[in-house]
């Protein structure tokens, strides 16, 4: 079966079927399509799939790629209840050098709820219903409409359209419908300060939970101990404005750059304050690129974004955190995500983990893995640490096969990923990468 | 009807597929529902997850918008499709706030129209009708 499956062809009963094994975190998020038919999200106009989206109309590739943002959430935070996002495409503001390519957010907010972690605080609904284990008030947690005119008029942003493969980096300056959704998600699920960052006036005179975790390093104060007044101030005051949880701290040790030795990060706080893009993203200073930057970059990485989410309450998962299952081997701690696929002159399918008795051969560093009958081995991929000697983990891998074969490595701290490929009909010669990853 | 009334009337149904209960947890899954036909279907999050893919390589094709054949584009045309778009975001002014107050003190908040960022793209003018770049698998 393609690991890229098409949603269009899944069926309810199916799908909880193929994910038997179940990842750490689990939720469920409900994509509620408002459009009509004939329209949006069930737009029929034909179009050739692209990459990693094999819709055939507009209106499935738009949905695909919407199920793909979100099965992102779904596989890295833990509800009970299901997220529900109302979403819509319908025809939005835009100019040809100008646009809103879409608007999303929370539906509403909760506070005072039994178990909140703190008291008089204002939680995102999505995430009040997380903690509480109840639809505290029922219908959509987040809401997001993206703008249809970048596909009908050709006068909307100089004539670029939405693009909407997903797995790849967009072609050119195409603009990408997956990492838009992704992005909004994000926000909705608490990715957000609901302070005004013009006045600094907190929603409804309480705390918001994203607002506990801002400091300033300029005064040393913290967000919930400033007045508006510093509160405004402390959004323009760009490199001293940080994330001070400990989720992120500890996530962040891969940043390369936009991280206070002491571990904070930094937030988005330029001068003049730019709307609803100060304090609620990271700052563009962070290397490599972090999803949730008020820009779009081709590759954008979840190191600690996925943690400020558990900063905030959410039980999440971080994001590059291994979700082993029958095809993926999680190796050194779960840090790195192995997968394998092969193929013949006539046919491809994914590796999968060999198990001797009833026990998964898989190891703290080693896997082994089958494609044609479970009892029959093809190759082994081990990961090791080899931190003190070379400051890299290194990647082996061996064959015993002649069919072509791609390992897959996925560093999960930094999102890096490695291919290692095996043409078909080569004996698979042994190899060694010992500068395969960066410890820090 | 408005379509968050619409969303309330269609949620009950749902219920039963989405509630699961916290100790037998539930495999992470997306569901798409339609408003319109009233129903749902849904799918591993791990199978659609494009994180979980294996990468492999890729191939970049450009298309002629107005005839759909492929074409070789020219140095000016490529430069023009990379461009860079300005992202900003603004926070819709909120207006009316509706508040519930449980008895349990739980307090719930509903702005009018939620808490909606708009995220706007700005592009340099003049690469309507180029070639528009298309990566296939």
């Amino acid at each position: 079966m393609s690991r890229r499956l098409a949603l269009a062809t899944a069926a309810a009963g199916m799908a909880l079927a193929l994910a038997a094994a179940a990842s750490a975190r689990a939720a469920q998020v409900q994509i509620v399509n408002a459009n009509n038919p004939g329209e949006g999200f069930s737009d029929p106009t034909p179009v050739a799939p692209v990459a990693g989206n094999p819709g055939t109309t507009r209106g499935e590739q738009r949905l695909n790629a919407f199920a793909a943002a979100a099965a992102y959430w779904a596989n890295r935070v833990e509800s009970a209840v299901p997220i529900q996002v109302l979403a819509s495409m319908r025809p939005l503001t835009c100019s040809p050098t100008s646009g809103i390519l879409g608007s999303a957010g929370p539906v509403s907010v909760a506070r005072d709820f039994g178990g909140a972690p703190r008291p008089n605080t204002w939680y995102v609904a999505a995430l009040a219903n997380a903690m509480t284990g109840t639809d505290l008030h029922g219908g959509a947690d987040l809401v997001a409409h993206f703008n249809s005119r970048l596909d009908s008029d050709p006068g909307c942003l100089g004539g670029r359209g939405w693009w909407y493969g997903v797995g790849a980096a967009p072609p050119g300056n195409a603009v990408s419908f997956y990492a838009t959704v992704l992005h909004e998600i994000g926000h909705g699920l608490g990715f957000l300060t609901l302070v005004s960052s013009e006045t600094g006036e907190r929603f409804e005179g309480f705390d918001d939970a994203y607002m506990a975790f801002l400091e300033d390093h300029s005064t040393g104060k913290g967000w919930t101990a400033m007045t508006d007044a510093e509160r405004a101030a402390s959004a323009q005051d760009t490199g001293d404005l940080h994330w001070t949880g400990p989720a992120v701290v500890a996530a962040g040790g891969a940043l390369q750059a936009g991280r206070h030795p002491g571990g904070h990060v930094q937030m988005y706080a330029p001068a003049p304050v730019r709307g609803g893009s100060s304090v609620s993203h990271w700052d563009t200073a962070l290397v490599p690129d972090e999803l949730m930057e008020p820009r779009a970059t081709p590759n954008p990485v979840d190191v600690v974004t996925t943690a400020l989410l558990a900063d905030l309450g959410w039980n999440a998962q971080a994001a590059g955190d291994c979700l082993r299952d029958a095809d993926t081997a999680c190796l050194v701690g779960g840090r790195f995500a192995v997968e394998v696929e092969w193929r013949t002159a006539a046919e491809g399918g994914v590796g999968r983990l060999m198990s001797f008795g009833s026990q998964r051969a898989e190891s703290q560093d080693s896997s082994f893995w089958w494609f044609f009958g479970p009892t029959n081995y093809e190759l082994g991929v081990k990961v090791l640490d080899g931190c003190a000697v070379n400051g890299h983990f290194w990647v082996f891998a061996s064959g015993l096969t002649n069919q072509g074969w791609t390992v897959t490595v996925r560093d999960g701290r930094s999102g890096l990923l490695k291919t290692y490929d095996n043409p078909l009909g080569t004996l698979s010669p042994a190899f060694a990468d010992t500068r395969a990853f960066r410890c820090n | 009807m408005h379509t968050l009334a619409a969303l309330a009337l269609l949620l009950p149904a749902l219920a039963a597929d989405s509630a699961p209960a916290r100790e037998a947890r539930a495999p992470a899954s997306v569901a798409i529902c339609s408003l319109a036909a009233g129903d749902c279907r849904s799918a591993a999050a791990a199978e659609l997850d494009p994180t979980r893919w294996p990468a492999g390589p890729r191939q970049v094709a450009y298309v002629d918008p107005v005839t759909g054949a492929f074409v070789e584009p020219t140095r000016e045309q490529l430069a023009a499709t990379r461009a860079p778009l300005v992202l900003r975001e603004q926070a819709r002014l909120r207006a009316a706030v509706e508040t519930i107050r449980f008895a349990d003190g739980t307090v719930v908040a509903v702005p009018a129209g939620g808490f909606l960022v708009e995220l706007w793209a700005e592009a340099p003018a003049g690469v309507a009708g180029e070639a528009q770049a298309e990566v296939r698998p």
